[in-house]
């Protein structure tokens, strides 16, 4: 069956330097498709994905730019399309997290997490579907979160909480105003997942908690989420748009 | 085990000179490192840093902006983890007589080499106590720190400065475990050192490129001029368990110039 194959398609992921952005423009390689790969300037982690995705005989084009700022996503969809081919898949994954108690939380933390959580996305989304839509093929996956529907019992993350879940009803609102335009729009909700942030030692008492709370027993492996990402932006999803897939070992459902 | 695997290591001034020779000794110790500058070419010291097999993130940061400060804590938190050391290091300095000193010039100095070490502090050790981390907090001061040389009473001001900043935040940080120390580099080779003999040869006589150095340098007890790497071994110690407690100090590493 080749439903899920993404040979020939070109895709664009942001965040690809590090965590769930990483693995996912991996995946897309996986499945076949070339792919550009953002990370702001001095990523640690983005040479190594240009190689992984080297190494399995796709194209890959390493991306320094932030989510923040149009003219560079602008700038980089334009590279994409130049060295790559035309954009048919794109992957928002660019996002950050941290906790800070509501009441005192400064306006500036607050300010940044929508501006990279939310505008980034939506920034990111605009420079996307301008280069799709005249040609009406496209599919654009945003990162959202569990966080987006729930609220995590003990995280003091309004800020995350809420641009999450901004993102989802976001990718909801542009799935309808582009679905006579040949694009589709989902987004996937990860629950707990094992990133290099929730790796470190000095969150593993947290990280029990997390998995003690999720019906399936553990965080998520980032390799979990390639079978939804890739999905979605397949020929597998060509009637699914306006989508949230909560990918979270059944953690919402009780 | 290496020293500091399983650490973050964040350096301000990074990208040359002293900076970029403690972010190598934190990387081949086994750190995460972040190598921050107020210059493009920051990334590029990364990835000769990477080629060597070590995980360092590049920012461009200009440390006299919170924000900008405060952006580049959380970016390395989301790359690398929650920072562990934070090396207060980016410094510029000028050199020019009484009736030529700009005000400019003097806002420069202090902005640079003393709001932005606190600045950079201050967001290190919020972070660092929201954690629980007993962390690391090491501040570049210099030899000025301790005697001020001649046309440079700006840059003299801003390092006594580094000095007040460290001492403070040691008391207040105390009772967390994280320390707060200083280091008084004295005339160590760098592109810094190759701008004072030029500068300060220029307005103390007729010197040629490097003699006004030699000449100081003549001086030094140990007879020679300190490299990158005789830094990096101290902030390293100041860095590491065995330092635990040590705060609140200056230590000069300047082969004798100074003695304490």
């Amino acid at each position: 069956m080749n439903l899920f194959d993404l040979s020939g398609e070109t895709a664009l992921v942001t965040g690809a330097g590090s965590g769930i952005g990483q693995r996912l423009a991996v995946g897309l390689a996986e499945a076949g498709a070339n792919v550009a790969c953002l990370d702001l300037p001095g990523s640690a982690g983005l040479g190594e994905t240009v190689e992984r995705i080297a190494a399995l005989g796709r194209r890959a084009l390493r991306l320094d730019g932030d989510v923040t700022q149009a003219a560079d996503l602008q700038r980089a969809v334009a590279r994409c399309e130049a060295d790559l081919g035309p954009l048919s898949v794109a992957l928002n994954c660019a996002g950050i997290a941290n906790a800070t108690a509501a009441e005192d939380m400064p306006e500036a933390q607050w300010q940044r997490m929508l501006s990279v959580n939310l505008n980034g996305v939506f920034l990111s989304c605009q420079a996307e579907a301008r280069v799709m839509l005249p040609r009406r093929r496209g599919a654009i996956i945003n990162i959202a979160s569990m966080s987006g529907s729930i609220v995590n019992r003990g995280l003091l993350q309004a800020h995350y909480n809420s641009s999450k879940a901004a993102v989802i009803h976001l990718s909801k609102s542009l799935a309808m105003e582009w679905s006579d335009r040949g694009l589709r729009v989902n987004s996937i909700s990860p629950g707990y997942t094992a990133t290099p942030m929730n790796s470190r030692p000095e969150v593993a008492e947290q990280v029990k908690q997390f998995e003690a709370d999720t019906p399936l027993g553990r965080m998520a492996s980032v390799d979990e989420l390639v079978g939804p990402a890739v999905f979605l932006a397949s020929r597998a999803a060509s009637f699914v748009t306006g989508v949230d897939l909560i990918v979270d070992g059944g953690f919402v459902c009780w | 085990m290496k020293r500091f695997e399983g650490k973050v290591a964040l350096v301000t001034g990074g990208s040359r000179g002293i900076g970029q020779a403690i972010a190598e000794r934190f990387a081949a110790e086994g750190a995460r490192v972040c190598v921050a500058a107020n210059e493009e070419s920051v990334h590029a010291t990364a990835e000769a840093m990477r080629r060597t097999g070590a995980t360092v993130v590049s920012v461009v940061v200009d440390v006299t902006r919170k924000d900008e400060v405060q952006a580049m804590y959380e970016r390395v938190a989301q790359e690398l983890g929650e920072v562990d050391i934070s090396v207060q290091n980016a410094g510029v300095i000028t050199v020019a007589r009484l009736e030529d000193m700009t005000e400019a010039e003097w806002d420069k100095i202090l902005a640079v080499n003393t709001k932005g070490v606190f600045l950079c502090c201050q967001e290190a050790a919020l972070r660092m106590r929201r954690g629980g981390k007993k962390g690391r907090l090491i501040n570049t001061a210099s030899g000025q720190a301790r005697q001020g040389f001649i046309y440079t009473p700006h840059y003299a001001a801003s390092k006594f400065g580094v000095l007040g900043i460290t001492q403070s935040l040691a008391k207040e940080l105390a009772p967390t475990g994280i320390t707060v120390n200083a280091f008084c580099p004295g005339i160590i080779a760098t592109d810094m050192w190759q701008y004072n003999d030029a500068a300060w040869g220029k307005l103390l006589g007729n010197y040629q490129p490097g003699e006004l150095m030699a000449e100081w340098v003549a001086n030094i007890p140990m007879g020679r001029a300190g490299t990158g790497a005789d830094v990096a071994g101290l902030v390293a110690f100041l860095a590491s368990d065995d330092a635990a407690y040590i705060t609140g100090q200056t230590i000069n590493v300047d082969g004798g110039m100074f003695m304490s």
